[in-house]
């Protein structure tokens, strides 16, 4: 036997334990079926997201229009299934980048201590001193309206509440005797950081992750609503939401779907999340198992 | 009168050795020949033909360079495990060795030269000026003349009329507490006990000037010890010179006043008789004394790791227990070591020296003038405190004590606030943090907490050689070793499992691997056994004492039983306030505490109440 093939099993088992739980095969399953949605949108949409048609606005769902139409016409679900394309995209990337930045910064901040823990925590102060919004708002009008810049704006705001909670996560975790004896074997710092203390932190950062999906779909979409982000008439879900919010007595299908779909994906993304932290823990493995 | 020894070697040639059929038998067996005619010898005309230039491969070297003066009125010890040279030097000191010893230097008697002597001359000497007890074997005594006939032997050799002599055994044997009328019974109808002083009145019976005693108590019980060795005293008060050979460290102790430490035919070390139990300076010394049953030591026995070199002449270059040693360095498998005065400068033979590179057992760790707080808190006050190379320490103290902080502080993993911490003439700031990790091991309290949960068996003991670049295909093979060394499985589903799936003892054995995988010369055991229930714990610190002896580490216990303390360690170091309050030998710690702390400790140990 060699440590690779303790790797592979590894791998296996922890297969067989995600198959087990049936939350976050759920959770897996979505997002799959969004991809693929995403992905064939040409192919599955019944009708062309930006096509408008004045002789059928806010028509409530029927079997010609599923989900209804917009206030110009358009497909709801046929701009949902492309929309999928943008705000999964714009999640995902976001997510990505504040969990790296925020995961680095936190446990950085939280192992080192001293006077790198206060430059940090001092400047999570000043990005937190302003309205997430209002920041995010200044950076991306700074930077000029486009998705990118949206994206580099959000990402520019959001990794602070990580880095927060990640750095009192390390602060508790470095106490454990476990890193000591790291310590006392010679382990490099990022040796301990990596290996000992990161997967003991990973647990809420899972959790917020997922939860920040929801907030950047929607942050995104008010930054859309003021010219910013996916300019019009790109579809995306939190545009969608926005415009749907002056119909919200008369039509109210318009704000519903886009609601369920983005309220559908940051589900999927927790359940996952959720299975995930169970599957990469060994004590709760076991306990599946049983 | 002085016995002095001169450079004195002593070779055996293989010829004889292969026909008795083994090296060590042969000097036995030698003993045997002699012990047999007794006072005479016809066959020891060789001695003289002092050709030692051979360093052939043949000859087997029983004695190196020996030199040792036994001064009158005093008793000099010989210690040293079997097949030393202990009886070599016995036949030696009285040229009865056998015919194929080629002995080299010189043997005074004052200042005669006796290593010239022919036969003839040596036999005006033997038995008046110098006499033997050989070693109690069954044959020692002849079998077919009664006891009192054989004490009187030498005096009728030396022209005493029958009846004088025989009346002056029968006093002798009197003095030396064989009953009257047991005297006139043969070898074979006393006890083992009796025949030792009857061997013991033979050497008196002539009052010579010295005494040679050859295991003179390997065979009697305590009672009997203890008569000889008043016995042996009145001796040496009455001005004689003895020379005691004895593997018996508390007979050595009680009787002599110096102590020889013999190692395949060296002196190793040359001591005061007192330090030989409290401080010894050689490692050798050390190992023999934690091998020696004693009263007042509740430590667990542990034998001299490994086995005797090759006495095959020229077989082993540099110091010759080297291979067995808890501090070799380098120097020490490459160039013999010359004798030093324990001082530090080159000895001379007449003080008490030890025969080492490094001077004897030297200091590993060396904590001077710690002082280490916590916020307002102060732990440590101004502690100093030294461990030996493979030196078992018990630092013991109650919760709170600072045991814990001056264990971290010893390993390196926090700094003290004041003094500093020299490991093996290092400041530990300053040594090289991945190469000072590598010589220190650490088994923490609880094993729980102390191997991530994220880790397998596998993962968790291999960590330590991935650290430090060691992981490669022959590690799994290594882990595997280090597992059976732990007395765990080696099986793949074993190495498999994850903390939680082990029980408390298993994963103990587990941490203790991991920290012995990299095969550090200093292992901490902070509190390791303290969760474990009492059979576990056995066996923990069983395995423990074994490792440690097998592989002659360092070893720093902390622990706040003193009971376990005493069982596992060569010194306990109590620790109460932040201050050590009493360090030395655990018996002595033990048997005769000197701080109320100690003394509550102990009591509390007990079960007593405490007020």
């Amino acid at each position: 036997m060699s440590g690779t093939g303790t790797m592979k099993s590894r791998k296996k088992l922890a297969f067989q334990q995600l198959k087990k739980n049936k939350i976050a095969i759920i959770g897996l399953i979505i997002i799959i079926s969004l991809a693929f949605i995403a992905l064939f949108a040409p192919f599955i949409a019944p009708h062309d997201p930006i096509e408008q048609n004045l002789d059928k606005r806010l028509l409530s769902p029927s079997g010609e229009y599923p989900m209804g139409t917009d206030d110009l016409g358009r497909c709801l679900l046929s701009r949902i299934i492309y929309g999928a394309r943008v705000s999964l995209k714009l999640g995902v990337i976001v997510v990505g980048i504040i969990t790296v930045i925020g995961v680095t910064l936190g446990l950085i901040s939280g192992y080192y201590g001293g006077i790198v823990d206060e430059i940090i925590m001092r400047l999570v102060d000043v990005v937190l001193a302003f309205p997430g919004i209002i920041l995010a708002l200044a950076i991306a009008g700074a930077l000029g309206p486009g998705l990118f810049n949206v994206m580099l704006a959000l990402a520019m705001v959001g990794w602070t509440g990580l880095a927060r909670v990640v750095r009192g996560s390390v602060l508790s975790v470095k106490q454990k005797e476990f890193v000591e004896s790291a310590r006392a074997l010679g382990c490099s710092d990022l040796h301990i950081m990596t290996r000992h203390i990161l997967p003991n932190v990973m647990a809420p950062v899972i959790v917020l992750a997922t939860l920040d999906m929801a907030f950047i779909i929607l942050a995104a979409a008010g930054l859309s609503f003021l010219g910013l982000g996916a300019q019009p008439p790109t579809p995306e879900w939190g545009s969608m939401l926005n415009n749907g919010r002056a119909f919200i007595q008369t039509a109210p299908h318009l704000t519903t779907f886009p609601g369920l779909a983005i309220m559908v994906a940051v589900l999927a993304f927790n359940f996952l999340g959720d299975g995930l932290r169970d599957i990469l823990d060994p004590r709760q493995q076991r306990e599946l198992k049983e | 009168m002085t016995l002095k020894f001169k450079d004195l070697t002593v070779k055996y040639t293989m010829f004889d050795t292969l026909k008795d059929g083994g090296g060590d038998i042969n000097i036995n067996s030698n003993t045997n020949i002699n012990t047999n005619s007794k006072t005479n010898t016809n066959n020891n005309s060789n001695s003289n033909a002092n050709t030692d230039t051979n360093t052939d491969t043949n000859t087997i070297t029983a004695l190196d360079n020996i030199s040792l003066e036994i001064n009158k009125g005093e008793c000099v010890a010989v210690i040293g495990e079997s097949g030393s040279g202990k009886s070599t030097l016995v036949l030696a000191s009285m040229k009865l060795l056998a015919s194929n010893a080629l002995m080299s230097g010189q043997i005074f008697l004052d200042d005669v030269d006796i290593s010239d002597m022919t036969d003839k001359e040596m036999e005006q000497l033997r038995w008046n000026k110098i006499s033997i007890v050989f070693q109690n074997y069954g044959d020692v005594l002849n079998p077919v003349h009664r006891i009192i006939d054989q004490v009187a032997e030498p005096l009728i050799k030396n022209g005493e009329s029958r009846s004088v002599a025989l009346e002056m055994s029968g006093k002798m044997l009197d003095h030396l507490k064989i009953k009257t009328g047991r005297d006139v019974l043969f070898p074979h109808q006393i006890s083992a006990g009796e025949r030792q002083r009857v061997l013991m009145a033979m050497a008196l019976i002539t009052d010579p000037d010295i005494l040679v005693l050859d295991e003179p108590v390997s065979s009697v019980d305590a009672i009997t010890k203890s008569y000889l060795a008043k016995v042996i005293k009145q001796q040496v008060n009455a001005g004689k010179a003895v020379l005691l050979i004895t593997h018996d460290l508390s007979f050595a102790h009680l009787c002599s006043d110096r102590i020889a430490v013999l190692y395949s035919g060296m002196i190793l070390e040359l001591l005061p008789s007192q330090k030989l139990l409290d401080a010894p300076c050689h490692p050798y010394t050390r190992a023999l004394v934690r091998s020696f049953p004693m009263m007042e030591r509740a430590k667990d026995l542990a034998g001299v790791r490994g086995a005797p070199p090759s006495k095959i002449s020229g077989a082993t270059r540099g110091c010759i227990f080297q291979q067995r040693c808890t501090q070799s360095i380098d120097i020490c498998s490459q160039k013999q070591p010359q004798a030093m005065s324990i001082d530090g400068s080159n000895g001379d033979g007449d003080g008490s020296y030890v025969v080492c590179h490094r001077g004897g057992i030297a200091t590993m760790v060396c904590v001077n003038n710690i002082s280490k707080s916590y916020g307002d808190i102060e732990v440590l006050k101004d502690i100093s405190i030294t461990l030996d190379e493979g030196e078992i320490l018990a630092l013991v103290g109650e919760t709170g004590s600072g045991k814990t902080t001056l264990a971290y502080l010893t390993a390196g993993t926090i700094k003290p606030d004041g003094g500093k911490i020299v490991f093996r003439g290092q400041e530990v700031g300053t040594i090289d943090k991945k190469e000072f990790f590598r010589t220190v091991g650490i088994i923490y309290q609880s094993p729980k907490d102390s191997i991530s949960h994220r880790f397998t068996v596998l993962e968790a003991i291999a960590e330590p050689l991935r650290i430090h670049g060691l992981f490669d295909d022959s590690s799994v093979q290594r882990i595997k070793d280090a597992l059976n060394e732990v007395q765990l499985p080696d099986e793949d589903y074993f190495m498999q499992k994850y903390p939680h799936e082990l029980s408390g003892g298993e994963l103990q054995r587990v941490a203790i691997a991991r920290a012995l995988i990299l095969e550090p010369d200093l292992l901490i055991a902070d509190e390791s056994t303290s969760f474990l229930d009492p059979s576990v714990q056995a066996k923990i610190l069983k395995l423990l004492l074994d490792l440690q002896n097998n592989r002659g580490i360092s070893m720093l216990f902390v622990m706040h039983d003193i009971g376990v303390a005493r069982k596992v360690s060569d010194r306990i170091a109590v620790l109460h306030n932040g201050m050590i309050v009493e360090n030395g030998p655990s018996h002595r710690v033990i048997s005769n505490p000197q701080h109320f702390y100690t003394k509550l400790l102990i009591d509390a140990s007990k079960g007593n109440e405490i007020e």
